[in-house]
């Protein structure tokens, strides 16, 4: 997606309207042309329709230069089918009960993959490491924006990851695609998705909707009771370029088709709640959110309760972007094969992003 | 002006004129029609590969509205980064791997088919099917094959008890290579295969009879005669494989994306990691430039063997 707006835009072909996701917006935000929709629409306007939250998902240094469009959290998903068949019934509070879960998944299921970890796919393993990370108290950068990856919780985190890898209970080779068709297919219990892991799980199901009762979002496993559990902010958002798409009578307008395209994906509570309908993707608008359809469906409900407290991928804002990802990627793969101690990869992962950051 | 007096004009006389030299007139005319193919050439691969050449020496992201003139440091950068550096020993493993492996397979295919059996030019038609298949679907489907949880290859195994679990070829270091070096090599077997044959239907089958009168066995017809006689084959197959190999991006990419851990990001995958994912289109350049200088004397030493031959 961002490969083609990328090539447009440097090639000079037409283009107004583009979907990004958040973690690119601070690159996009960058380059010429980027509307700020404080400006387009107003900013109170965008205040009344939207929740701050959501709003902020959109936001570069001040300016609303992302619409939000599909806005929600990655979170655990567990399919309550396979666990209840492995004599599970509660969701698990602590990192020790979710690995006691998996077992006893591994030892009624021999063949399955209790938990679909990413293990493929930069994106996917830096997201999922940073998750688990969190949950072991750590993080990759301090509140000044230094690296701290180089610690205790970064080597448990890896020793934990490549631990589940070794004894079955996770796999190599998965990414997100893969962890929807197990999940649907009752092949895993658990992975991390976004609210759209309901549509999936539908659908690789082969039961529609029947199967909406056993996808359950549960809140993230911490490494000690009482510790703060964290999900990561998701969503994918609209960007606007100032073309003649965008202009009527020269300048830029909330009339023109390129800011009514955008409204009208963004603001209209029949097509938000048509999204919510179909993929399970919250919506943006506080009216739509607010709406029956929305209030009385228990998959949301539980699923924003097992939000616990929200973070923003440490990896995304961060200028070269892809190049920290893959920094982050290869140490934890590193680990996870064997190639690497934790305690050399965690390491290495410093060094290697103090030497980007220089 | 008559005729005569033109053709006698213009003409120089064979003596005077330095051999392989053309008449003035007949070289207006050679570069008139070598003038569409020189425009082509010039606009299609000169142009773009000096942009990519200049390019190398530009700071140039995603970030940057227009490249900025930093000289060497791309250079400097790659050739102090052991990460980027490690895909030249990928390229050379990968390389080396494939054409070797190709050679062998691609002359003992030949050598079979170059017997008298029936059924012969179905077995021809058939041992074509992997390089008619275009590349990206050859790598997945070995990429299927391969599967660690649904591969056909690891039912195989376990059903035959070589193995207890099921091997993730592509997830280790050594799997993905030898995925990647075997899709390749199955691939390129058919065109190496033509070539062994060809330079087999050239021999002169009598020396064959000759040497099995004398009480020559088949391994020694084939390091005796058939090998030294297929000497200029070996030479134009191997400098071809080896440029096509390190040239190769598209099964790498489909089977592994240069992973686990780079084990299998050659140069070209490089290159496109650099461009395409971390945007840095100088970076990328300069590995390009330095990706052709390695390719380079292997096409030098293809294009003199070919020119001495003619």
């Amino acid at each position: 997606m961002q490969k083609t707006v990328f090539l447009r835009i440097r090639t000079g072909q037409p283009l107004d309207v583009y979907q990004a996701q958040e973690r690119w917006l601070p690159t996009f935000a960058q380059m010429p042309d980027v509307v700020d929709f404080n400006e387009l629409y107003g900013e109170e306007k965008l205040a009344a329709m939207f929740p701050p939250e959501v709003l902020a998902a959109g936001q570069v240094k001040g300016k609303q230069v992302g619409m939000p469009w599909n806005i929600g959290s990655i979170s655990l998903v567990s399919n309550r089918n396979v666990l209840e068949s492995s004599g599970v019934n509660e969701p698990p509070a602590t990192i020790d009960d979710f690995v006691v879960d998996l077992e006893k998944v591994k030892e009624a299921h021999p063949n399955s993959t209790p938990y679909a970890m990413m293990t493929k796919g930069d994106d996917l393993v830096s997201s999922d490491f940073q998750l688990w990370l969190w949950a072991f108290g750590g993080s990759i950068f301090d509140e000044n924006g230094q690296p701290v990856v180089n610690s205790e919780a970064t080597v448990q985190t890896l020793d934990f990851m490549k631990d589940l890898v070794d004894r079955g209970l996770s796999a190599l080779d998965v990414d997100r695609g893969a962890a929807r068709r197990m999940f649907g297919q009752g092949e895993s219990a658990y992975y991390f998705d976004a609210p759209v892991a309901k549509g999936f799980a539908e659908d690789f199901s082969g039961e529609g909707e029947a199967f909406v009762k056993y996808v359950y979002p549960v809140p993230m496993p911490v490494a000690e009771a009482g510790m703060t559990p964290h999900s990561m902010e998701w969503g994918h958002l609209l960007v606007m370029r100032e073309t003649q798409e965008g202009m009527v009578d020269g300048g830029l307008s909330a009339e023109s088709p390129s800011a009514k395209l955008i409204s009208g994906l963004t603001m209209n509570d029949e097509i938000q709640l048509e999204y919510f309908q179909k993929l399970g993707a919250i919506p943006v608008t506080k009216s739509a959110r607010a709406s029956d359809i929305v209030t009385s469906d228990q998959y949301i409900v539980d699923w924003n309760v097992s939000l616990g407290m929200p973070k923003l991928n440490e990896l995304a804002s961060l200028k070269d972007s892809a190049n920290y990802v893959a920094i982050v990627s290869e140490e934890v793969q590193s680990a996870v094969l064997g190639k690497k101690d934790a305690a050399t990869a965690a390491a290495d992962m410093q060094s290697r992003i103090e030497k980007l950051m220089n | 002006m008559d005729m005569a007096t033109t053709r006698q004009l213009g003409s120089t006389s064979p003596a005077r004129r330095k051999p392989g030299y053309l008449r003035r007139s007949d070289r207006r005319f050679a570069y008139l029609i070598l003038a569409p193919a020189m425009i082509a050439f010039l606009v299609m691969v000169a142009w773009p590969f000096l942009d990519a050449m200049s390019m190398a020496l530009y700071q140039y992201t995603i970030y940057d509205t227009e490249p900025i003139f930093i000289g060497f440091e791309n250079f400097r950068t790659i050739l102090t980064d052991p990460y980027v550096l490690g895909s030249w020993v990928t390229t050379a493993i990968f390389v080396a791997g494939t054409t070797l492996l190709t050679m062998f397979l691609g002359l003992s295919w030949a050598l079979l088919m170059y017997q008298d059996f029936r059924g012969r030019a179905v077995f021809r038609t058939m041992t074509l099917l992997p390089w008619i298949l275009p590349s990206t679907v050859s790598a997945f489907i070995w990429a299927w094959m391969l599967n660690g949880r649904y591969g056909i290859v690891n039912m195989l195994l376990m059903d035959i008890g070589a193995v207890n679990a099921p091997i993730q070829f592509l997830s280790n270091d050594v799997g993905a290579m030898m995925a990647v070096i075997l899709t390749r090599t199955w691939i390129s077997i058919p065109l190496f295969m033509s070539f062994f044959l060809a330079g087999l239907q050239s021999m002169d089958f009598q020396q064959i009879e000759a040497a099995r009168i004398d009480g020559a066995g088949n391994l020694k017809i084939v390091r005796r005669l058939i090998l030294p006689h297929l000497k200029p084959v070996f030479l134009v197959t191997g400098a071809l494989g080896m440029i096509g190999n390190l040239q190769q991006f598209d099964i790498i990419f489909a089977l592994t994306g240069g992973g686990p851990v780079r084990a299998t990001s050659v140069l070209s995958i490089e290159v496109y990691k650099q461009a395409f994912q971390n945007w840095n289109l100088g970076m990328a350049s300069a590995i390009g430039v330095l990706w052709v200088f390695t390719l380079m004397p292997i096409v030098i030493f293809y294009l003199r063997s070919l020119f001495r031959e003619d």
